[in-house]
Parts: structure tokens; C-alpha cells; sequence
């Protein structure tokens, strides 16, 4: 009897814990669940080159000195020219090397001859400070192949990036961090 | 040790460590790791002029003939009056319906942005053929597209842009073909017989001397024009403009060249300024204008070198009262020019000029004047007007009367127009041909249509009679413009 007894009430504190259990673990798993969606593991930040209009803000607003945003080249689309205006200034009489005639402010771009009258165009990412001069000159005049990206080894992927907070933009967002670059492709017809 | 002792040790080790830091902050020359930027660090080995010997000319073939003459002429760059506006009778259609213009025939070019003329139901292109490395002049018809013959010649160079550029000029008897060499060809319009060529970086240019180049950056781009039965080119180099007889070849006159003006990616207008026709040429390196007419042919009656940009695509544009509207690309922006004339003759003074940011100015195509107003779509680095189609009056050239809007933007704003009465036909980089009607003041966009699935529709268009021609990197067409019943 008392067995039956015994049974019957461990029954029944069965039930009251499985209900217990049902009503805490949602309760429980809550705040578990909304921390995962909040975490910004597996994103990283990242400038779309498409929307990006060379504000120049990618320099001074990034928490970074130098800034985490550097230049990079599509080779793809760069059209190897002797006159690269994303490489000369405005202006320059002489389509070589000197100084003066480059519009790049800290000499981060390299112009290497080819061969007549191609050139090609590498960026110096220690030099670069990611101020944009050359993307707006070679987007407004030539194939927009130069565009800034967020550089990785150097991003600290702050919760709240500083740059995307004041892009006008609107052209930097998280990323996934298994494809932590938007790079930019020849147009295909 | 005593204490006194101690503190003079330390005293003393103090004074040493000052006097130390500060000598070497006085002496010590301070350096940083400088790296000169010097000209030649890209390696670029001295150049050398180009030795191939190119018989201009050299091939012909027939491949059909005509089969109907139409009426209607697009005789040479921006028209038979330079002005880009079509005055031909045949009315219009006002607005197209979701199918757009018809497309009346197609055909496949070289890479490039040279663009077509018409004359006596012949279309002509300086096409570029890459599978034969030839300049390829292409007639075509204009009615069918069929191809009717082709006069070419090798020249083998490198593709920086796309190849071809320029649009012939042609004349009952005449037609003229540049380059992106430089080679000129003169040849029969209708049968395509050769009559002379000059290869004019050969004939121009100065060897050795950096400035004695003939062909710009990303080639030539100079339309050529005929001015009763005389070609005029301006080559730079040995002389600033050439007049060539078109019967024989000879060279009627050379202007000299004493500012040592290169060829730029404009062309030749000719402009009549305080009674006096001259042909107009902003060249690299000045702006200068030379006598078209009389005793004094071929004089530099005047020159500047205040207006002065790197590149310049977009040819000058006579705004009237003796004052002339200069473009220059790259954000160079806009000058006004003005002429003035006395006993001494001319001279010619750069009254204001502005960056491409601060009013109107033009990357490749040359704006149109229409009552006293110039139309323009505005270049990339136009600020907040960037892309935008935009008119100014000729006595205000910074602040516009009229935008598209910024809803309104086109390309990369370095896209064709052209008019016809009030219709201005507006085709984009990427191939969408908007069709406005134009006010005094202000445009209405009455229809758009994808004619191209286009990348780089820089070519200028072509009205004759019903037709529209345009073209992308690749490809020509021809639409049917006009109103249908």
C-alpha cells in the first residue's frame, strides 16, 4: 500500500517537476538566447565599396591611428594607365613619380612600368592612412578600381564601430567574419 | 655616508643626466625615415618613337552596295552648324511607349568611342579592328546597316580606353579620317577611293623633345574638320594647325607653334569673333585661335596659357559678345575667355574660371547653346549637382537655372546628348537613352527606355532624318526616332 502510495506521490512530484522545468527553461534560456543574438562573434565590420563616396571620414573617425580602412586595387578592373588619376593629382604636367605630381598625401601608392604605356598600381598599406584621395579620383575619372576596405590584422571590430557611426553613407555594416571582405569585380554584361 | 654627501651625489648625477639630455637634444640633427619621391622610381625606361612604317590606307574591300539614298546628314562632329542640334524637317515622336524606339538595325565594332557620320544614305565609322590590328574605315548603309565596303590599314598599338575615337568628316567629295595615331586619311565618300594621308606624328612631331609629341594620352582624339574643300588639323609639334587641300593633299598653310601647344582630345570650331572667322582649338598647354579667312589664312591671330588643364575633352563652345567658354576635364572645370579686338589685333584674357565643383562644366561631351543657355550633364566631381543634367545662362556660368534633380542623375555623367528642335536625347554611360523636352529654362523627361546593356557609351550620337545612331563600347545602333501616325 505504502509502495503504491510511494509510487503515486513520486508520480505526481514527477509532473510538478517536469512543469516547473517547462515554465524555467524558456525563463532560464532567455537571456542565453538573446546574448547569442547579440553577440558580435562571427561579424566583423566592413565598408561596401558600391555605396562608399570617398568622404574621407574613414580617417579621422576610426579609433585607430593610423585608421584600420586602407586602399586596395581591383586589378581586374584597373585599366593600367599611364595617366591614373587615382595616382596623379589634379593638374600634374608630368606623368612620373615626382612628388608634386602625386595625389596620394603620404606616398602610399606605387607605380611600377610594364611595359608602354601601362603601369601598375600597388598600395603601401603601412603608408596608407586610408583617406580616400585616390578612390575618388580614380572613381570619379577612371575604372573605380582603387576602393577602401576594413583591414582585419589591424580592426579591433569594436562593438560599435566609430567610422560606420558617422559614414554618410551608410556603407559600412557587419560582415560575416568567414567572408570578412566586399571586393569589388569587373561589371559583367 | 653622510647625508650632505649623498645629496651632492645625487645633485650631481641629476646635473650629469640634464646635461647629457640636453646636449644631445641641442647637436643631435634630428631624421626621420624620408624616402624622396623622385621622378623615374616606377622604372619607366626612356620612350622611344614608335618606328613602325604604316602604309595609311593600304586595304580595301567591298562587301555590298547601297541600297537606297536617304535623305538626312550628320556631316561631321557635332553636326553640320557645331552646334550638336539636329535641324533636319522630319518630325519626331514627342514621347515613346514601354517597347522604346524601335531598333531599326545592330552591328558589333571594335572597342572604343569613335562615333558615326552621315551623308547621302552612307554611314561612316574609323572603327578599330583588333582580330586584324587595323584602323578600319567602315561605310555602312544607313537604311539596312548592311556593311558596303571598308578602307583600313595595320597599325598595331596598345588598348588603353578602348582603341578608336574620332568621328570623319565628310562632305559631298571629301571624307577625312584621324587616327588614334595621328594617320589621316582623305578618301572618296562614295567609293572609298584613297586620295592622300599624312601620318602626322611622322610630319609634326619633334623627336626628343617631350613636347614634341603629336598624339595625347589614350590617343588621338581630334575630330577633323573640312572648311570649303581644306582640312584643318591641329596637330601641335611643328605647327599649332594645318590647312590641307583636300584635292591634292598640299599643304595650303602652317601656323606656327611658338608655345610649343599639344594636341588635345578636342577638335577644331570655327567661330565667327568681332567680324572675324578663325578656327578655335583649346589645345594642352593654351587655348588659341587662327585665322579661316582672307589674306592672313592660317595666322595666330590669338593665344592663352591661363586656362591650361591636364586633359581636356570637351571643345570650346562661342558664347557670343566675344567671349568663349573653355572646358577642361579631370575636375579642371569651366573658363571664360574673353576676346577682344583693336587696332593691334586680338587678345585674349581668362575673365573667370571655376573647378568643375563651383558651375558648369563637362568630362567629355561639349555642352549645347540654346537661347543663350548652355546644357551640360554635370561631371562625377560636380559636387551636388554630380551626374545631373543642368542649364546655365551664358552671363552666369557658376550658379544654374535649372537641375535634373538629384533623383535625377545619369551614368557616370560622361554620356552623350544631342537636340533636335526641343528634344534632347540624353544616353548614359551604362545605355539608358532619356528623352527630354526642352524649355526655355527647364527640361521635362518625357521618356526613358534600356536601349544598350552597355558599359561606356561615350560615343557622340548621330540624328539624320528619322535615324538615331549611338553606340556603346561594342556595339551600334540605329533607332527609328521618328512620330509615328
Amino acid at each position: 500500500m505504502s509502495e503504491n502510495g510511494n509510487k503515486a506521490e513520486s508520480r505526481r512530484a514527477f509532473v510538478k517537476t517536469a512543469g516547473r522545468l517547462l515554465i524555467a527553461a524558456p525563463v532560464l534560456a532567455l537571456p542565453v538566447i538573446l546574448a547569442r543574438k547579440t553577440d558580435v562573434k562571427g561579424y566583423v565590420w566592413q565598408i561596401d565599396p558600391y555605396k562608399c563616396t570617398s568622404c574621407e571620414l574613414c580617417k579621422s573617425s576610426c579609433v585607430m591611428t593610423p585608421s584600420a580602412v586602407k586602399c586596395m586595387n581591383a586589378f581586374p578592373m584597373c585599366g593600367y594607365c599611364d595617366f591614373c588619376p587615382g595616382y596623379l593629382r589634379q593638374g600634374a604636367k608630368t606623368y612620373n613619380t615626382a612628388a608634386e605630381n602625386q595625389l596620394c598625401p603620404v606616398g602610399a601608392i606605387k607605380r611600377k612600368f610594364i611595359e608602354e604605356p601601362y603601369f601598375e598600381y600597388t598600395i603601401d598599406e603601412k603608408l596608407c592612412d586610408g583617406c580616400s584621395k585616390c578612390v575618388k579620383g580614380c572613381y570619379d575619372f577612371g575604372n573605380g578600381s582603387l576602393y577602401i576596405q576594413i583591414m582585419h590584422n589591424l580592426c579591433v571590430n569594436c562593438n560599435q564601430c566609430a567610422i560606420a557611426r558617422v559614414c554618410p553613407s551608410d556603407a559600412i555594416s557587419r560582415v560575416p567574419a568567414t567572408d570578412p571582405y566586399i571586393v569589388k569585380e569587373l561589371k559583367k554584361l | 655616508m653622510s647625508s650632505l654627501s649623498r645629496n651632492t651625489l645625487l645633485m650631481g648625477s641629476a646635473v650629469v643626466i640634464f646635461a647629457t639630455v640636453f646636449s644631445w637634444w641641442i647637436f643631435a640633427v634630428p631624421s626621420y625615415d624620408v624616402i624622396a619621391r623622385l621622378p623615374g622610381m616606377d622604372n619607366r625606361p626612356p620612350q622611344k618613337q614608335i618606328s613602325d612604317s604604316i602604309f595609311i590606307g593600304e586595304f580595301f574591300d567591298t562587301v555590298n552596295t547601297l541600297d537606297e539614298i536617304l535623305p538626312g546628314s550628320w556631316p561631321r562632329f557635332r553636326g553640320a552648324d557645331f552646334d550638336n542640334i539636329s535641324k533636319d524637317p522630319t518630325p519626331l515622336a514627342e514621347k515613346w511607349d514601354t517597347s522604346g524606339p524601335p531598333v531599326v538595325w545592330q552591328t558589333t565594332l571594335g572597342e572604343g568611342y569613335a562615333g558615326p557620320a552621315i551623308h547621302n544614305g552612307r554611314l561612316y565609322i574609323l572603327d578599330y579592328n583588333e582580330r586584324r590590328k587595323a584602323d578600319m574605315l567602315r561605310c555602312f548603309s544607313l537604311k539596312s546597316g548592311k556593311e558596303l565596303w571598308r578602307r583600313w590599314y595595320n597599325v598595331e598599338f596598345k588598348r588603353n580606353h578602348g582603341y578608336s575615337r574620332t568621328i570623319p568628316a565628310v562632305t559631298d567629295k571629301y571624307l577625312v579620317t584621324v587616327g588614334p595615331r595621328s594617320h589621316v586619311m582623305c578618301i572618296d565618300p562614295v567609293d572609298g577611293r584613297l586620295f592622300w594621308t599624312i601620318d602626322l606624328e611622322r610630319e609634326y612631331g619633334i623627336p626628343g623633345k617631350a613636347k614634341g609629341k603629336i598624339t595625347p594620352e589614350f590617343y588621338s582624339g581630334q575630330c577633323p574638320l573640312i572648311d570649303n574643300d581644306i582640312a584643318i588639323f591641329a596637330p601641335g609639334g611643328k605647327a599649332l594647325m594645318i590647312g590641307v587641300d583636300c584635292a591634292t593633299g598640299n599643304v595650303l598653310w602652317k601656323t606656327p607653334n611658338p608655345d610649343s601647344l599639344r594636341m588635345s582630345h578636342t577638335s577644331v570650331m570655327p567661330m565667327t569673333i568681332h567680324g572675324k572667322k578663325m578656327y578655335v582649338y583649346a589645345a594642352l598647354g593654351g587655348v588659341c585661335g587662327v585665322s579661316a579667312e582672307g589674306d592672313d589664312r592660317g595666322k595666330l591671330l590669338w593665344s592663352t596659357k591661363e586656362w591650361s588643364p591636364s586633359i581636356t575633352v570637351a571643345s570650346p563652345v562661342y558664347l557670343g559678345n566675344g567671349e568663349i567658354a573653355a572646358f577642361g576635364s579631370y575636375g579642371a572645370g569651366t573658363a571664360r575667355i574673353a576676346i577682344t579686338r583693336d587696332g593691334s589685333g586680338f587678345r585674349a584674357v581668362v575673365k573667370e574660371q571655376h573647378k568643375s565643383s563651383g558651375g558648369i562644366a563637362s568630362e567629355q561631351h561639349t555642352p549645347i547653346l540654346i537661347d543663350n543657355h548652355l546644357w551640360a550633364v554635370m561631371p562625377e566631381n560636380a559636387g551636388a549637382l554630380k551626374r545631373q543634367l543642368a542649364c546655365y545662362s551664358i552671363s552666369n556660368l557658376i550658379t544654374p537655372v535649372w537641375s535634373s534633380g538629384k533623383e535625377s542623375r545619369f551614368g557616370k555623367g560622361m554620356g552623350p546628348f544631342i537636340l533636335s528642335d526641343k528634344q534632347l536625347y540624353l544616353l548614359d554611360d551604362e545605355g539608358t537613352l532619356y528623352l527630354f523636352n526642352i524649355e526655355k529654362t527647364s527640361a521635362t523627361l518625357v521618356s526613358s527606355h534600356k536601349i544598350l546593356a552597355a558599359i561606356e557609351a561615350w560615343s557622340p550620337m548621330a540624328i539624320a532624318g528619322k535615324y538615331l545612331v549611338m553606340r556603346d563600347s561594342h556595339n551600334m545602333i540605329c533607332l527609328d526616332i521618328s512620330k509615328k501616325d
